[in-house]
């Protein structure tokens, strides 16, 4: 028995632990100089910290976890995740005019980043099973009526971006799952023409938000966020102004730089060589290294997490960066591993844990 | 893995490396390409430069009691997003701020960030504003100068407009002190960043040698003079010859500090220090001194006054046109004989003459600190507007311009034994727990002691002969009148005359020096029937108020010992 575990711990991703580990550091870093100066946050990197140190001991968890128990499951957690959406919207607290996050005290958990973990092994193995009616289109509308029911429950907390994150990952994994290209078209049709239609009813917020990315003048507070991130990244140059040297950073112009600024903060300080390309290589060797994961492992429901649970880290990354550059409107997502975040760091980390667990069980057959 | 999930696998990879390229791709272009654009844009940004100014100083009467003080106006604006009931909100703000409630509306409904809707309102209306049930109202203060004491001490205290600057008086003197200093910084406008104190240094507070009741009382008597002999104008300075401290100053007419931009510009203007004028007889002092002290005349010398002397072509007369024959020092003096001035300067000669009206101060500022002050005019033998006339008209003091002050600065070291102290209005400065004193300083001896006593006694022998309304009942008087003549346009005026006093009390041991001082009365022409008795009337007040006993109590031997002198 010992000797067949420490056998599956050899294929324990070391790189891959190690390149989340190293991001996370330079985040806390990151976090240092985003509240320097700023009493109120004086405490956050510390924090991080402590959230770091839990959620490494939390992919150590998720890696001896069998992932196949947790799929098998699956339906129970499913339950769990929408149970969890329900009374977050009951007893949940109101931050920024939504309701997401319970209360626990000494910190505020977000039932939804723990649902994008557990959705990906859930709908994994909900399209595993599935996998011989893929081609059937009352497949695809059940699959995204499965979706549908937690995304609606994060939709009207509200909290655009966690939904539309849930959207991708569900995309990302039926398309690995084979989902007929026909049906995504006609899936695009339709959600350009609801888009269109749900607008309207977009809550005033998320409105502007949109707004602001399309005509920034007219939103003076968010067209001055994104102004300010452009100005810190712009004004970053090839290396930086220096480690807590950056200008806007310091003086505060940026807004929640240590959530969803923090990039602008990262490239205006190390600039784009020491900052951004650092954090996009890392990131984007993560991401390799899950994929890797998921070609190497004959369990379908294993691919499709890993998968998902890549499309969920790189839709983060990008909308985040993405906010940052005036590519995407302000979401308020997190970039992964870097932003401050108690129970964004440590669903990662539980993800990263899944992940691995899913690479050390790839053998169907471990000998010696 | 299928075949066909391994190229979907592709398809992922390079979907997250064609992501990859385009935030790399716009990344390089903000940064490098137009990195240099963007950083002057960060330049050029919204950064709030931050002053903090320190509360102005308070300014203290020589007991304590507040004279200028700090309060605050309200400047009221709105930010036109944030208003959700602009209809409702013009129509309560039109009757508070007296305003047209269709012009606040279209300022309420404008589109930028912040319009002001009044720049400068009263803590009342602020409070009016304050109750209304409506949010988006911004009330900011700014700082406004306080006088509790109304008109009082106008001139001297000054004011302060509306940019924080003191535009006359202390305030205008002492603005570095009062302001103290405000560091600027650059800020951000975020509420992460912590405030901290950007504070250079507090405004230092004044303690004055002036007393508000003795103040009070001066500028009393002042206006009363000024109804009863029907002048126009008039200044009355109260001053210790002992230190040069100005116990009182007083012009009428006063205008109100606080509203001073309610004020006609030229009554903002301190007559004590500001303005000049001809002084007339009072000059005999200064150039019988000069006679005495230089040893060209003793008390005991006598000239043959004829009734006119002629000099550089100049004819003097007496002031009654009469020729008392052959006269002496204090008969001069007594009877203010402009020929026998004009006499005893021409046998000084121009240059010890006017050596010693330099050595009085005149033709110069007396450094008090005031703001404004004025040099006065003295032409000086070499200059191309004297002549040899001036000799004669300088020692009875015309064709001479002096400021009341210089006047009574002058006059103060002949009852101060000579010695001419530096005349001030501050008595200590508070500044960051430090105190700074004023110590009495001699400003100039221009004659000895012996002169000074010599020049006492007759003075007080021209004041007890000639000058009976001078007199204050049960202390020795000394003083000189003067009629002055008021020169408008290179002519004397027939009409208007300045009449004043200085006199000076106990005169063996002088404690007070007064200056009366009134213009274009039309009572009477004179001095000694206007200014003279109005200073007799104040007088009598100050002894009391500033405890100078009568002769014959402070005389006595325990008295002395306790007194000190």
């Amino acid at each position: 028995m010992l000797q067949q575990q420490s056998s599956i711990w050899r294929y324990f991703d070391l790189w891959l632990a190690a390149a989340v580990i190293l991001l996370t550091a330079f985040g806390i870093m990151m976090i240092q100089s985003a509240v320097t100066g700023a009493p109120a946050f004086e405490t956050y990197p510390q924090r991080q910290v402590l959230y770091a140190l839990a959620g490494i001991a939390a992919m150590f968890i998720f890696a001896a976890i069998d992932y196949r128990v947790l799929t098998s499951g699956h339906w129970y957690i499913f339950a769990g995740i929408v149970a969890s959406l329900i009374l977050v919207m009951i007893v949940g607290v109101i931050t920024n005019g939504s309701r997401r996050s319970f209360d626990l005290g000494f910190i505020q958990f977000q039932p939804s980043e723990f649902g994008r973990v557990f959705m990906a092994i859930t709908l994994g193995q909900f399209l595993a099973q599935r996998q011989h009616l893929v081609t059937k289109f009352s497949n695809t509308l059940i699959a995204l009526a499965y979706v549908g029911v937690p995304v609606a429950l994060i939709f009207v907390e509200p909290d655009l971006g966690m939904a539309i994150l849930f959207g991708v990952m569900w995309f990302v994994m039926m398309f690995m799952a084979g989902l007929p290209l026909s049906h995504f078209a006609l899936l695009a049709t339709v959600a350009i023409a609801g888009g269109a239609l749900i607008l309207p009813s977009l809550a005033e917020y998320q409105q502007q938000r949109i707004v602001a990315f399309v005509d920034p003048e007219a939103v003076p507070e968010q067209a001055f966020n994104i102004e300010q991130a452009l100005i810190a990244i712009a004004s970053g140059g090839l290396f930086g102004k220096g480690y807590l040297q950056g200008t806007q950073s310091q003086l505060g112009f940026l807004r929640v730089q240590h959530t969803d600024f923090i990039f602008a903060v990262i490239t205006e300080e190390l600039g784009l060589i020491f900052g951004s390309l650092v954090v996009i290589a890392l990131i984007g060797f993560i991401l390799l290294r899950i994929l890797k994961v998921a070609e190497i492992t004959p369990d379908a429901a294993g691919r499709y997490l890993c998968v998902g649970i890549a499309g969920v880290l790189f839709f983060q990354t990008v909308v985040s960066i993405g906010m940052n550059l005036r590519l995407i409107p302000v979401t308020g997502l997190t970039l992964p591993f870097v932003s401050y975040g108690g129970s964004s760091l440590v669903t990662l980390y539980m993800a990263i844990g899944v992940v691995q667990s899913v690479r050390m069980r790839h053998r169907k057959q471990e000998f010696g | 893995m299928t075949g066909s999930q391994l190229k979907r696998m592709w398809i992922v990879v390079i979907g997250l490396g064609f992501a990859s390229m385009i935030i790399i791709g716009r990344l390089v272009a903000f940064q490098v390409v137009q990195g240099a654009h963007w950083k002057e844009l960060g330049k050029q940004v919204q950064r709030i430069n931050v002053v903090a100014k320190p509360d102005r100083g308070i300014i203290y009467d020589r007991n304590g009691a507040v004279l200028a003080g700090n309060s605050a106006d309200y400047q009221i604006g709105v930010s036109p997003a944030l208003i959700t009931q602009a209809e409702e909100m013009a129509t309560a703000l039109a009757p508070i701020l007296q305003k047209q409630r269709y012009e606040l509306l279209a300022l309420m409904q404008a589109d930028t960030p912040y319009v002001l809707l009044a720049g400068r309102v009263s803590p009342e209306v602020a409070e009016a504003i304050r109750a209304l049930p409506y949010d988006g109202i911004q009330i900011d203060p700014l700082p406004r100068r306080i006088y509790p004491q109304g008109e009082l001490l106008c001139h001297v205290l000054g004011y302060v407009d509306f940019g924080g600057i003191g535009g006359a008086g202390l305030e205008g003197y002492y603005q570095t002190e009062l302001a103290g200093e405000a560091a600027s910084d650059v800020r951000s406008i975020s509420p992460l960043t912590p405030q901290r104190s950007v504070i250079a240094r507090e405004g230092a507070d004044l303690v004055l040698t002036i007393d508000r009741t003795v103040q009070y009382a001066v500028e009393q008597h002042l206006q009363r003079a000024i109804s009863e002999y029907g002048a126009q104008s008039g200044t009355i300075i109260v001053m210790d010859p002992r230190t040069g401290a100005i116990i009182a100053m007083a012009n009428y007419p006063c205008y109100s500090p606080y509203e001073f931009y309610e004020a006609p510009e030229n009554l903002l203007v301190n007559p004590a220090v500001s303005k000049q004028y001809e002084p007339g007889s009072v000059m005999k002092l200064v150039t019988m001194a000069a006679a005495l002290d230089s040893g060209t005349v003793t008390p005991q010398s006598t000239y043959n006054d004829t009734g006119i002397i002629e000099i550089g072509g100049h004819r003097t007369f007496n002031w009654d046109r009469s020729g008392p024959g052959v006269t002496d020092m204090t008969t001069l003096l007594a009877r203010s004989l402009n020929v026998g001035a004009a006499t005893i300067a021409s046998w000084m000669g121009p240059e010890t003459y006017y050596t010693y009206l330099e050595r009085f101060g005149f033709g110069r500022p007396t450094g008090i600190d005031l703001m404004a002050e004025a040099a006065g005019t003295l032409h000086l033998p070499g200059s191309e507007f004297w002549t040899e006339s001036f000799i004669a008209t300088n020692a009875y003091g015309q064709g001479i311009a002096v400021t009341p002050l210089q006047m009574i600065s002058s006059v103060s070291a002949i009852a101060n034994g000579g010695r001419l102290m530096q005349p001030h209005v501050v008595q200590e400065i508070h500044s960051n727990d430090r105190i700074f004193r004023h110590e009495p300083t001699v400003g100039n001896q221009p004659i000895s002691a012996t002169t000074a006593q010599q020049l006492n006694a007759m003075a007080v022998t021209a004041v007890s002969r000639e000058v009976n309304s001078a007199q204050v009942a049960d202390y020795t008087v000394a003083g000189k009148t003067g009629t002055a003549e008021i020169p408008e346009n290179g002519v004397y005026l027939s009409d208007a005359t300045i009449g004043s006093f200085i006199g000076w009390l106990p005169a063996d041991a002088p404690e007070i020096v007064v200056l009366v001082k009134l213009d274009r009365m039309t009572t009477s022409p004179w001095g000694s029937m206007t200014a003279a008795p109005t200073f007799a009337e104040l007088a009598e007040e100050l002894v009391v108020m500033l405890n100078v006993p009568p002769d014959s109590v402070r005389l006595q031997a325990d008295v002395i010992e306790v007194r000190g002198n």
